[in-house]
């Protein structure tokens, strides 16, 4: 688990300075190494920083060579299979040097050049110069664990595992990309390729990428993307399946050489994962829980009743959440993300990381399986738009606007008479239309204003699959990766903590989206179903599986204070891109207790926060 | 036997689709059956002046959607020319039509709406949901909604806003006799002045964000083309133009009455919008074999078939548009085979075809008992 940098052109000649700066940038994310490549006519140049987990000796430092030195490579990140492609290249006459998985991500290139990626199962993001053919070579794995942002101009490449060390070359100059903002104020985050600042792009799950160094040419390729509805499994042949990729997924996932634990709410998915553990590993498992002082939310007393159930050595620790913190970590962000875990997240990791290097987590089950509450609002809304009459939409949605954010039934009832794909895009917005209208200092005009939802549903168009898959998959597309993993990668890495997340191997993701039908992810009302059947199995009888679960972070109580935040707001100083006005009353409404904004809130102090960050 | 009296209202006649296909209707429809008369409920428009050398009578307010002027005036049209049949096109006419028919007892309506609701009322519009609402109401006074797209005809109906019963499809036409004497591509090429060895794309629209212009100018970004071996051009114009002028990767070339020629000159057509109604650029394309990119949004997806006569990709996502190009620029294989495939499909929309789809519904209506 490291930090990555890159560059490649001709029109620039780069400098080991150059580099270090960039990698310095993202210190946090290796602080056990750091190393440089520079080839003979300061064409590319490769920076790492590096956290060890494999082969803690010199041999796997980076950035790593081929025997022959002509290719070269910055990688971040795990590939669990290894061993098995490793055995491969030996039986072709490879031989290795160390026992690192980097080693075996050189000769796989050398073998089988960019077909590689399908090979690996694992979590990374790569640079491989290979300086015979004059190619740079940048991938992605399949579910975005990794982050890789580029940006291309003048003929050069740069890459890095985050955006501000592209930033910090200067490379490409500070500039709010419009379009990114207005998705962000939608979303919470820039999907697909785009970033926050104009230039710089993210490589997308699944996508590799390769440049020419000689003519400046970069061509963008998928190489893979969740499959086509093959036809539906029954319950118990699913079950068998998801057991059987499961205790796979977590052995490969369990080999390490620094310590290792998990995370483990009380919740479904963490506490699979952690019984799964149980029954491929014998030793001993550390787990670990955080729960907020004054939070309703607790589940400590669940994640316990767990651990004692498998035996592990559990820790659990209450945190009280402070403004300092939560300054400092959005201070930190590269990117405005907004998500209301982000701080629990990090305290969790941090807390982690006092025991282990690697934690596993249940991350995944909800995408995967239908776990969130907005895929039972969008379900509800659809089937009883087909029913109302049209003024009783109007009054549904009329209602809606009155209640406040979060409450029971709101976006059911915003979503009651839009399209089919609307009820799921259009109440899960976070500013929708009409409020970013009023928000954005320069807004766009109508349709763009829907272009956030409206890729979002195009996304749901776009396979064979059901009305749950295809809310799952939009998810995936964008939910997950641009949020949720981003939000896992970030809070870790401010930790130097790995995180490794069993459940969303692509394998699971695999048979998900080709044999499961939305009727069991979804029934009756009652989200995850199978995942649920399975806890059944294994999870203790006393773990309330149907209670309310999650954590958010805890606006009420942060700083002891409930109108931190939303005061916070009012401390930032004008700029071009919101306005000023919108802004007060919202914090204001929050403030007064009005209005239950904390989604609002948060995405614009996350906004602000890292525009004050940016601009010093 | 007697002619039927039909009352044609529309908006204005501009430069847009669903004007075009208006006008193509009203010159067309059979004469000797039907005693037309076209009444502007906003103004004249750029198709004005071939509307008025057809012979057609036209009543034109300048009203600009003064509905306090240009109600009065169709009233008062209504009342003079006591039509059969009352047809209207797009939401502002219809809520006029129907609110003068209200007014002078007149009960033999056809409406005829392109647009998705939801484009139609977005939150942001003033009023939106009451707006919506009277809408509804004035399209429950219709005998007939006729629609362009099963996309539109499948909301309507289920959201309500018309039984499938009254709800009838008549996809748009496309002028297949013209457009077969076009010069040949390589003709049209030396004559507009594109350079014959690199390919070419083309946009045809109005210039605006609902265009989906943005991704394609992102899309563009990651492209490189250091020597030109392609360019793309756009034709049309709008409030985007600055914007795509000082990113300078797509030639402006302004509104061109004979776009259809450059359609036919390029290699490829491109059109990203995140909304149409049932776009006839695309029919163009297909009708002179050129082969097409375009959105997966609306009533695309009723013409184009992915992989089979063009590409389609998601709407606001420049890395699919992005590859599509890609695809285009590598594989003239697929290029030829998507425009043979085109020109096979085209024939569904021929405009004959559908002007008698239109006229046949309209006697109906006409023919109908007065709706209660």
């Amino acid at each position: 688990m490291c930090g990555i940098f890159g560059f490649a052109g001709r029109a620039s000649r780069p400098d080991r300075d150059f580099l270090k700066k960039a990698v310095d940038s993202f210190s946090y994310r290796g602080p056990d190494d750091e190393g440089f490549y520079l080839n003979a006519d300061s064409t590319v140049g490769l920076a790492h920083k590096r956290l060890s987990i494999l082969d803690l000796s010199a041999a796997g430092h980076q950035p790593m060579s081929d025997e022959s030195k002509t290719r070269w490579t910055v990688f971040n990140g795990e590939i669990y299979n290894f061993l098995e492609i490793k055995e491969d290249l030996e039986k072709d006459g490879a031989r290795f040097s160390s026992t690192s998985d980097t080693e075996v991500l050189l000769y796989a290139y050398k073998k089988w050049g960019s077909q590689c990626v399908s090979r690996f199962n694992g979590m990374f993001a790569f640079g491989i110069y290979n300086s015979k053919r004059g190619k740079l070579f940048l991938a992605r794995d399949r579910m975005g664990k990794k982050p890789l942002f580029y940006a291309l101009a003048g003929g050069n490449l740069v890459f890095a595992s985050e955006l501000k060390a592209i930033l910090s070359t200067g490379f490409v100059p500070f500039e709010v990309d419009p379009s990114a903002l207005n998705f962000y104020f939608a979303l919470g985050y820039a999907p697909n390729d785009k970033s926050m600042i104009r230039g710089v792009r993210k490589l997308p799950p699944g996508f590799s990428m390769e440049f020419d160094i000689a003519s400046g040419k970069a061509e963008v390729k998928q190489y893979w993307d969740a499959p086509a509805f093959e036809g539906p499994h029954d319950e118990d042949r699913a079950l068998e399946e998801i057991e059987e990729i499961l205790v796979d997924s977590v052995k490969k996932r369990l080999m390490s050489d620094v310590p290792l634990g998990a995370f483990l709410s009380g919740g479904i998915d963490s506490s699979l994962v952690v019984a799964f553990m149980r029954r491929v590993h014998n030793g001993e498992i550390k787990t670990f829980s955080v729960g907020f002082e004054g939070s309703s939310k607790n589940e400590l007393r669940y994640a316990s009743l767990v651990a004692r159930h498998f035996g592990t050595t559990h820790k659990e620790i209450m945190v009280k959440a402070d403004m300092g913190d939560l300054e400092r970590i959005s201070g930190l962000l590269d990117e405005p993300i907004y998500d209301n875990s982000m701080l629990p997240t990090y305290y969790l990791c941090r807390h982690t990381r006092q025991d282990v290097t690697v934690a596993l987590s249940g991350d995944g089950g909800d995408e995967l399986f239908g776990g969130y509450i907005h895929y039972q609002s969008a379900d509800t809304a659809r089937r009883a738009g087909k029913f109302f009459f049209p003024p009783l939409n109007l009054l549904a949605r009329a209602v809606s606007s009155r209640l406040r954010e979060g409450a029971f039934g709101k976006n059911t009832l915003a979503g009651i008479g839009m399209g089919e794909k609307a009820c799921f895009t259009y109440p899960t917005q976070i500013f929708r239309e009409g409020e970013r209208q009023r928000l954005l200092s320069t807004p766009p005009g109508k349709t763009e204003l829907m272009a956030p939802r409206l890729f979002r549903e195009s996304l749901m168009n776009a396979k064979n699959y059901d009305y749950i898959n295809q809310m799952c998959y939009a998810d995936i597309k964008t939910f997950m990766v641009d949020d949720i993993l981003v939000k896992v990668d970030r809070a870790s890495m401010f930790n130097s903590l790995e995180v490794r997340c069993p459940i969303l191997d692509y394998r699971m993701a695999e048979y998900s989206f080709r044999h499961l039908p939305g009727v069991l992810k979804i029934r009756g009302g009652a989200k995850k179903y199978l995942l649920k059947k399975l806890a059944g199995k294994y999870l203790p009888a006393a773990l309330d599986l149907e209670r309310k679960q999650g954590f958010d972070i805890p606006g009420d109580t942060l700083g002891g204070n409930k109108s931190r935040v939303p005061q916070r707001l009012l401390d930032f100083g004008p700029n071009e891109f919101v306005s000023r006005p919108f802004i007060e009353a919202l914090a204001r409404d929050q403030i007064s207790g009005r209005g239950h904004l904390w989604h609002k809130i948060f995405a614009l102090y996350f906004f602000l926060r890292w525009l004050e960050a940016c601009r010093g | 036997m007697q002619r039927v009296k039909l009352l044609a209202v529309m908006d204005h006649l501009g430069g847009g689709g669903a004007e075009k296909q208006f006008l193509e209707l009203v010159k067309r429809l059979d004469k000797s059956i039907f005693d037309i008369e076209v009444f502007l409920t906003e103004g004249a428009g750029k198709r004005m002046e071939e509307a008025l050398q057809c012979g057609l009578k036209i009543t034109c307010t300048t009203a600009k959607r003064n509905t306090l002027k240009a109600l009065p005036a169709l009233i008062n049209s209504m009342r003079k020319f006591e039509p059969d049949v009352v047809m209207a096109w797009l939401s502002y006419s219809i809520t006029l039509a129907a609110a003068a028919a209200a007014l002078t007892g007149q009960k033999r309506l056809v409406f005829s709406e392109r647009n998705s609701m939801e484009m139609l009322f977005t939150e942001e519009v003033r009023f939106g949901a009451i707006k919506k609402f009277i809408f509804k109401k004035c399209l429950s006074r219709a005998a007939l909604v006729v629609t362009n797209s099963g996309i539109v005809a499948r909301e309507f109906s289920d959201l309500g806003y018309a039984p499938g019963s009254k709800l009838k499809v008549v996809r748009n036409g496309i002028d297949l006799e013209t457009l077969a004497h076009l010069p040949a591509k390589e003709a049209l090429r030396e004559k507009l002045v594109i350079p014959g060895d690199g390919l070419c794309g083309v946009y045809v629209g109005k210039l605006e964000q609902r265009k989906g212009l943005a991704y394609l100018m992102e899309a563009l970004d990651g492209i490189n083309n250091p020597s030109k071996q392609f360019r793309i051009l756009g034709i049309g114009t709008g409030s985007m133009e600055e914007t795509l002028r000082r990113h300078g990767r797509i030639e402006l070339l302004g509104y061109k009455p004979n776009s259809i020629e450059y359609i036919k000159a390029a290699d490829f057509l491109l059109l990203p919008s995140l909304y149409e109604g049932l776009p006839n650029v695309v029919l163009e394309a297909l009708a002179v074999g050129t082969p097409v990119i375009a959105s997966r949004v609306s009533g695309i997806p009723e013409i184009i078939e992915d992989g089979v006569d063009g590409l389609l990709v998601g709407p606001a996502d420049a890395i699919a548009l992005r590859a599509a190009m890609t695809r285009f620029l590598e594989d003239g294989g697929l290029r030829a085979k998507f425009a043979a495939n085109g020109l096979k499909k085209i024939r569904e929309f021929a405009m004959d075809k559908m002007v008698s789809s239109f006229a046949q519904l309209l006697l109906e209506a006409a023919s109908r008992s007065p709706q209660p």
